[in-house]
């Protein structure tokens, strides 16, 4: 019980501590908050603001507060659920965020989805060969695969089977904006192309990761012990070491999360998909900073729970792993 | 020798894109836009007449350069903070919570979200890469150094009251210097992929010639796909980018079969692990 409260106590403080960093990066943008509000003005057709209008603003947004009571302001904000209101889309984040929240969502779980489809497999095939030609070969294409940045998977998949082939549609998720005119399956046909580049980029990092451990696991004692008691290889795999492996690649599952997010970005900018990645440049090229700054505590938040939830699980099924959290 | 074949293909790309970013035209000739490769322009020109060749050789300078500052930076910062955190007892419980800390912090989106916040520029790329990048190199290094700093010969300089800074860069980090070394390799070629992302996000200054840029520039101009232009405005930085990412994945195989304390030496064929976190 200890072990989970620590665990819990920890996340929080870290979510307190990106919190904190979050509020005052807003202030590191070059010029502060009023150059930004003045230049979004000047972006949509505006004067600059005047000196009165900038004392105005200053006094409507608090910032002639001093900073500990701003962040109080705005932790009492974000406990309210209010992220703050978009500039660019005259609409509170927090509405256009889980709007787009939910497409970036689909996005990274059906790539996560195909990378542990793939890779685990493989790697698990990879280890119980090892040595084989089989093996040298699944190595050489993951590592190549692992060589290439994420857009690059993504640019390649664009143009073979959208540009030449035309399977699948050049970009966007209008299917997902209205999905029932579309159906399930126009939904399908947009994130098909995005979610299979991600997840074979990924795929190579869950390929190592499963072949690693399982070439670890084979050479424990208790593997020789059941192939002395004569079980065959099948059994050996699936009896005993998958068992052994899924703990370990559970730990690991927050990691991919957190790098499927990074890919997800260019996934988003590859196929023009409009999920989180693609909002936070639309708000940074429109210097909508407190949209950015909603997307950031969310995604920070989001990670953080996958994390949380990973090694909460594993103190289930690893009391090792507790002892050194 | 068939072991080490991997490793030498590795060096030889880095240093062929290293020579050739050395011979890289100081005022390439301008040409007409999209032209295919043929004379004058061996790789064709891109949307706005710039000779492909040329760009490709100057962005491997930005691309080498982020390597070289990513790499030195975290290790140094990470070898320092883990080693005194591996042989001054009162340091290491406060040292390790903070690496801790900043281990689980997602790198990739991270840096592109601060970039956003920041100026987008190489600088603060390669600022970011090296905060975020230290405490992966500090966790790998610290059992190390304690290892090493029970050896006799570190308890003899001790006892003559030498320091912790001193020990550790007098006799253990010497020690530690092909774990030190594969770690430079890891972060060198997360800082390449790293910054080519940024760029093709467009998160750097736009006269910035990176290989990412080219990229980013060639895929949203509307003409690429259309033609076959792509094939000689998008294939030659992005190959280029592979061999650079490659050759140091290569070059880390090697390495961590050699130095990787945790693998024995019956298992030196294990292939390299692309992840720098210790586990978890």
């Amino acid at each position: 019980m200890k072990r989970y409260v620590a665990l819990v106590a920890r996340s929080l403080a870290l979510l307190a501590v990106i919190t904190v960093t979050n509020f005052f990066l807003i202030h590191l943008v070059p010029g502060g908050p009023l150059e930004v509000i003045s230049r979004a003005r000047v972006e949509s057709g505006a004067a600059p603001l005047s000196d009165a209008e900038r004392a105005m603003f200053r006094r409507y947004y608090g910032l002639d507060q001093p900073l500990p009571a701003q962040l109080l302001a705005y932790a009492g904000q974000l406990l309210h659920g209010d992220l703050g209101y978009s500039t660019f889309f005259r609409r509170p984040s927090s509405e256009i965020i889980a709007e787009y929240c939910k497409r970036t969502s689909l996005l990274v779980a059906a790539g996560v989805l195909v990378a542990v489809c793939t890779g685990l497999p493989l790697g698990i095939v990879s280890a119980a060969r090892r040595g084989s030609l089989l093996d040298s070969v699944l190595l050489a294409v993951e590592m190549t695969l692992h060589a290439a940045p994420p857009f690059l998977l993504a640019m390649a998949a664009l143009i073979v089977f959208a540009v030449k082939l035309q399977w699948f549609p050049l970009a966007g998720s209008e299917a997902i904006m209205d999905a029932k005119s579309a159906g399930f399956a126009g939904m399908l046909r947009h994130l098909a192309l995005p979610a299979l580049s991600l997840g074979a980029w990924e795929s190579s990092t869950v390929y190592y990761l499963a072949r690693n451990a399982m070439v670890d696991i084979l050479g424990e004692d208790y593997i020789r012990t059941a192939r002395a008691k004569g079980l065959g290889n099948h059994e050996i795999l699936i009896r005993h070491a998958l068992p052994a492996l899924l703990p370990m690649l559970l730990a690991r599952f927050a990691v991919l999360f957190g790098t499927a997010i990074g890919g997800a970005f260019f996934a988003e900018q590859v196929f023009s998909y409009p999920g989180l990645g693609q909002l936070s440049l639309t708000a940074f090229q429109n210097y909508d900073y407190l949209l950015l700054r909603g997307i950031f505590l969310v995604l920070a938040a989001s990670i953080l729970t996958a994390y949380l939830v990973a090694d909460l699980w594993l103190i289930r099924f690893d009391a090792r792993a507790g002892e050194r959290a | 020798m068939m072991r080490r074949s991997p490793q030498i293909a590795g060096i030889a790309l880095v240093l062929a894109i290293a020579a050739a970013t050395l011979f890289a035209p100081s005022d390439p000739a301008r040409g007409l836009p999209f032209q295919p490769p043929g004379m004058g322009h061996p790789l064709g020109t891109d949307d706005v007449g710039h000779d492909v060749l040329a760009e490709v050789q100057r962005g491997g300078r930005v691309s080498l350069m982020v390597a070289l500052a990513v790499s030195l930076s975290t290790v140094v910062l990470g070898s320092v903070i883990g080693g005194l955190a591996g042989i001054v007892r009162r340091l290491d419980a406060p040292l390790m919570a903070m690496v801790d800390f900043l281990l689980v912090i997602p790198r990739l989106p991270l840096v592109i979200l601060v970039s956003l916040y920041l100026r987008p520029g190489v600088a603060n790329a390669i600022l970011l890469l090296s905060l975020l990048g230290w405490p992966s190199v500090a966790r790998t290094i610290r059992p190390l150094v304690r290892s090493v700093a029970r050896a006799e010969f570190v308890q003899a300089a001790r006892s003559w009251g030498a320091g912790p800074l001193y020990l550790l860069r007098r006799h253990i980090l010497p020690q530690c210097r092909g774990v030190l070394l594969a770690q430079c390799i890891v972060e060198a070629r997360y800082g390449v992929m790293a910054e080519a992302g940024l760029g093709f996000l467009g998160l750097e200054e736009p006269t910035t010639k990176s290989w990412g840029m080219m990229m980013a520039y060639a895929f949203g101009h509307p003409a690429t796909f259309v033609s076959d232009a792509w094939t000689w405005t998008v294939v030659p930085p992005a190959l280029a980018l592979v061999s650079l990412t490659l050759g140091l994945g290569l070059i880390g195989l090697g390495l961590e079969s050699r130095f990787d304390p945790r693998l024995g030496q019956s298992d030196a064929s294990r292939p390299w692990n692309p992840f720098e976190e210790d586990p978890a």
